[in-house]
């Protein structure tokens, strides 16, 4: 199982800076990592690739709305430690993963 | 049981039957368009079938498929290919028979699915038939011919976009690489893990990179840029022997 940290955050609050600290700190070799290779995916929550894996449907044929309500599934989702768009083995899942969200507090349905 | 909250229930059996249920609010035309995706990927999967997220097109006798993300440009580069002359297999999954030597490819005869400014970027309007959903900039289009034979399999391609550290170009991933690649352009790839078909993809990837050839095609998402990476495919299937290089 992998447990998720959130970051969140306004944007442009320094998350990718934050991501870049947290890639450095936990490289294995040592070197700086590459500002333009980070290991760790810059992924948001409402990416669509972790929605269209986890939930199996295309968000492209879904309406805003819709999307919305189905949104906080993926989060629960990631919060239990599920498999993501980005590490789909249980061999090769970090023990940690950050993911990045903005979203606000709303009312949804 | 499968459920997509607000358009129906669905509950597949044996690959072989599909019974729904609409939700209230949700009509028929809406529960469709999820029966030809998320609904056909589980039932082909329960069939043990590699299925993968891709658009593919007809190029000398053979079929290309094109698979990447959501968002990767799948369905624009076939439609790109399409102008350009050659007949489109399928839109956006592709059925693929690798328990021989010679994968080949199952056409579905299914119509594009596109969104407006993709249509009309390649001057599809002509073609554009009846939107997807009600509720969505996103139309069926005709594609200029169907098939009903399976064809041989030419080669895999996975679209990716040029930025650092990725140069445009085509590159061959090692068949580790190509396996990984094409498990996570399964149509779904959590259906391959739960349904336990992983070692079927493993097996498959090392036919398909055998016979066929999986690559990376790295170039700029613009469509400015598309008749440019047209011309390098066709550089490349001469290059790979799957045309004959002009005289």
């Amino acid at each position: 199982m992998t447990r998720t940290i959130w970051l969140a955050s306004y944007p442009k609050s320094g998350n990718t800076w934050l991501r870049m600290l947290i890639a450095n700190l936990s490289a294995k070799d040592g070197q700086p990592v590459d500002i333009n290779d980070l290991p760790e995916r810059g992924g948001i929550a409402s990416a669509r690739g972790p929605f269209d894996y986890l939930l199996l449907i295309d968000s492209g044929l879904l309406t805003y709305d819709e999307a919305d309500r189905l949104r906080p599934r993926v989060y629960e989702a990631l919060a239990r430690g599920a498999e993501d768009d980005e590490y789909d083995a249980p061999g090769v899942m970090p023990p940690l993963r950050f993911v990045k969200v903005h979203d606000a507090y709303t009312q949804n349905a | 049981m499968l459920r997509i909250p607000g358009i129906a229930r669905f509950v597949l059996s044996e690959g072989r039957e599909i019974e729904f249920e609409l939700e209230a609010g949700s009509d028929v035309a809406d529960a469709a368009i999820f029966i030809l995706g998320t609904v056909f990927g589980i039932l082909l999967h329960q069939r043990e079938q590699i299925v993968l997220h891709a658009s593919a097109v007809r190029v000398n006798g053979k079929a290309i498929l094109f698979c990447g993300p959501s968002g990767a440009g799948k369905s624009s580069m076939a439609a790109a290919l399409v102008q350009r002359g050659y007949d489109l297999l399928t839109d956006d999954v592709c059925v693929i028979s690798a328990d021989e030597a010679t994968p080949s490819v199952h056409s579905d005869g299914r119509l594009l699915k596109l969104w407006t400014h993709t249509i009309e970027a390649l001057g599809l309007l002509e073609q554009r038939g009846a939107r997807v959903r009600s509720s969505l900039e996103k139309f069926y289009v005709a594609p200029s011919e169907t098939f009903s034979e399976p064809l041989p399999l030419g080669a895999v391609y996975y679209l990716r976009e040029a930025r650092p550290p990725h140069a445009r170009g085509i590159e061959r991933p090692n068949v580790v690489d190509a396996a990984l690649l094409l498990r996570r352009n399964a149509y779904r790839p959590l259906i391959v893990n739960r349904m336990g078909q992983k070692a079927n993809y493993f097996h498959a990837a090392a036919t398909i990179a055998n016979a066929a050839g999986i690559f990376h095609l790295t170039r700029t998402l613009n469509f400015k840029e598309m008749p440019h990476v047209v011309a390098f495919l066709e550089r490349h299937w001469q290059d790979i022997g799957l045309t004959e290089k002009a005289a």
